[in-house]
């Protein structure tokens, strides 16, 4: 990140844009060796359990949501999403 | 920034997305820390509450009555729980990682 002028870190927001399929997140969830999948779909959208992680992901197309209480995993899941959408 | 022809104007990043006409996309987290703790729940609150005050004397903290914090844009911490063991619930937005990741290794028990 740049510096304000008083030396702190200016972080600059990442901004994140897709909507990748849910095909794509859950090939990439098995290509980072996530392998216990079990993908609920519903009208919304789908929840993909990630059943040996004690995880889940709520995908809807424009939106995700990682739950996961544990911080590794949690930024595994991040990265696969990263993976799968398009940054600024 | 945006270029129409030989035009320029700037934009904020989700008004440029749409635009552009591609979505900005929501990506958000949620943890659940659970702390053997006694005592009563709106005094954990309290102490969190001051706690991310001074970690982050930078962004908004505000305290909610029903014993949630916001921090930021999009953080929100949630306590709950009785009088022996109490539940944190921190939830984020990606744009908010670097505070969301922060808080909830401040908060989990080491």
């Amino acid at each position: 990140g740049k510096r304000r002028s008083d030396g702190s870190v200016l972080y600059r927001k990442p901004y994140i844009f897709g909507s990748p399929g849910l095909h794509v997140i859950v090939d990439t969830l098995k290509q980072q060796g996530f392998s216990s999948l079990k993908v609920e779909e519903s009208e919304q959208g789908a929840i993909i359990h990630l059943v040996k992680e004690d995880s889940l992901i709520q995908v809807d197309g424009t939106s995700t949501h990682i739950i996961c209480d544990n911080e590794d995993v949690r930024l595994r899941l991040k990265e696969v999403m990263l993976r799968c959408l398009k940054q600024l | 920034l945006l270029m129409k022809g030989s035009r320029m104007h700037l934009a904020e990043p989700a008004a440029a997305f749409r635009e552009l006409g591609v979505e900005e996309h929501n990506l958000r987290f949620t943890c659940n820390i659970c702390l053997e703790e006694d005592g009563a729940v709106g005094d954990l609150t309290e102490r969190i509450y001051r706690r991310l005050q001074r970690e982050f004397p930078r962004s908004s903290v505000l305290f909610s009555t029903d014993n949630s914090i916001t921090v930021g844009d999009s953080v929100l911490v949630k306590i709950s729980g009785d009088e022996e063991s109490k539940n944190l619930l921190v939830s984020w937005s990606h744009q908010d990682e670097d505070i969301g990741s922060k808080i909830q290794s401040v908060l989990r028990p080491s």
